[in-house]
């Protein structure tokens, strides 16, 4: 009776209370670390899953592993070329010296840079000879570019063709800087930036931009016959 | 007559080709893209349209789902024109010293042009940001700011830690009120 009496009155301490604790314990750290947990699981998924994943309807993509020779080629006619719309999955970055490779997808919303790394819209895609303006995480695939020193290749393969950028420099400065970069020039510079410093939690004002020169890839031409 | 009929054949199929070209410009998207590159000066100071926002729009033009004809073209043209006189008339070097009338102006002739083509502009009053988005809710255009946030965002860890620590804190008052703790 004693033994009952004392159980129902120090049930909210001893039973309750850290139950309820225990519970919000495990919300929060579910929370915190949800986005390091999920891909983890996601990966386990996919090695004891017995069906082939479908990610067409998740992801729009216009990207196409090809192995040909067309991709080197000097010129590519440009209504071969299709152009992406907002948010589309249209190539692939590698910087082969680091491992780095990722998915670039056509802009650069936020949610757009969940996915991989994402090109300005007002910037052109490869080919045309104009400037490429291209973010990414620095908890992601960027992290990598601290690593990245001058003479570093970095490729891009579209649908159309595959090329190839020599890192000519790099640079920290302000968000608001806007001689970090030159987006009316006439000529096909890689820009790649991310968040600086590389390993500070939050939001910062720096960026860490990578310069890089076209080294080869099919030119955009609307006559083949005249170029 | 044969030649007649072939010659008609030739040109029809050529034109055609002309307006289904994929990633390139045809006639009538390469007028709307000169009507934006236009410029002019004020003051000795030349006035265009920023090199990024003439690359959206020259990047959107050539989409394969974007076709424009001679008419819509027209109206288009019509609207930059008239947005180019307001400018003009104003005197001043950049649209960010133009007066609220003039902007507000502007802004409807962005959104005459864009209705045109089935685009829809967003405005963000806070921010000043005018996004132009098809008809899927894609963005197409806009003047947000070139470079992006691309660090970790922890703001929604730093809410969740607080609702946690609120509620923690919230349980332990509420254990103290009913003398939890005392033996």
């Amino acid at each position: 009776m004693r033994l009952f009496y004392f159980i129902k009155k120090r049930a909210m301490v001893y039973l309750y209370l850290p139950l309820l604790f225990c519970i919000i314990g495990y919300v929060i750290l579910y929370s915190a670390f949800a986005s390091i947990v999920m891909p983890m699981v996601s990966s386990l998924n996919l090695i004891i899953s017995e069906n082939q994943p479908n990610h067409a309807s998740r992801v729009a993509s216009i990207f196409e592993q090809k192995d040909t020779d067309d991709l080197n080629a000097e010129t590519v006619e440009e209504k071969t070329v299709q152009m992406p719309v907002y948010g589309t999955h249209y190539a692939r970055l590698e910087i082969p010296s680091y491992s780095i490779k990722t998915d670039l997808y056509f802009g650069d919303s936020s949610a757009v840079l969940k996915k991989g790394v994402g090109q300005y819209l007002g910037s052109s895609i490869p080919g045309y000879g104009k400037p490429l303006l291209i973010s990414g995480h620095n908890n992601g695939a960027f992290g990598g570019l601290q690593f990245v020193k001058d003479n570093d290749i970095v490729v891009i393969t579209t649908n159309y063709g595959i090329y190839k950028y020599k890192v000519t420099g790099t640079k920290i400065a302000d968000h608001n800087d806007k001689s970090a970069y030159n987006l009316s020039q006439d000529k096909e510079q890689l820009i790649l930036y991310t968040c600086y410093p590389f390993n500070t939690l939050g939001l910062t004002s720096k960026r860490y931009f990578v310069y890089g020169e076209k080294v080869s890839g099919p030119r955009i031409v609307s006559n083949p016959a005249a170029a | 007559m044969k030649k007649t009929i072939l010659t008609v054949i030739c040109f029809v199929m050529a034109a055609l080709s002309i307006t289904a070209s994929a990633a390139g410009l045809d006639t009538n998207k390469q007028k709307v893209l000169d009507a934006l590159t236009s410029s002019f000066t004020v003051d000795g100071k030349v006035v265009s349209l920023p090199s990024d926002v003439l690359t959206q729009a020259e990047n959107y033009l050539k989409r394969d789902d974007v076709t424009i004809t001679k008419n819509q073209a027209d109206l288009i043209v019509t609207e930059v024109e008239d947005a180019i006189s307001i400018v003009k008339d104003s005197g001043v070097a950049s649209i960010a010293a133009l007066d609220a009338r003039d902007k507000s102006a502007i802004l409807e002739n962005i959104q005459n042009a864009a209705e045109v083509i089935d685009l829809t502009v967003s405005v963000d009053s806070a921010k000043s940001v005018i996004t132009l988005l098809d008809d899927k809710g894609n963005p197409v255009a806009s003047d947000e700011g070139v470079i992006k946030v691309t660090g970790p965002d922890s703001s929604a860890l730093a809410v969740i830690a607080g609702a946690g620590l609120a509620l923690i804190a919230g349980c332990f008052v509420a254990a103290r009120k009913m003398r939890l703790f005392s033996k």
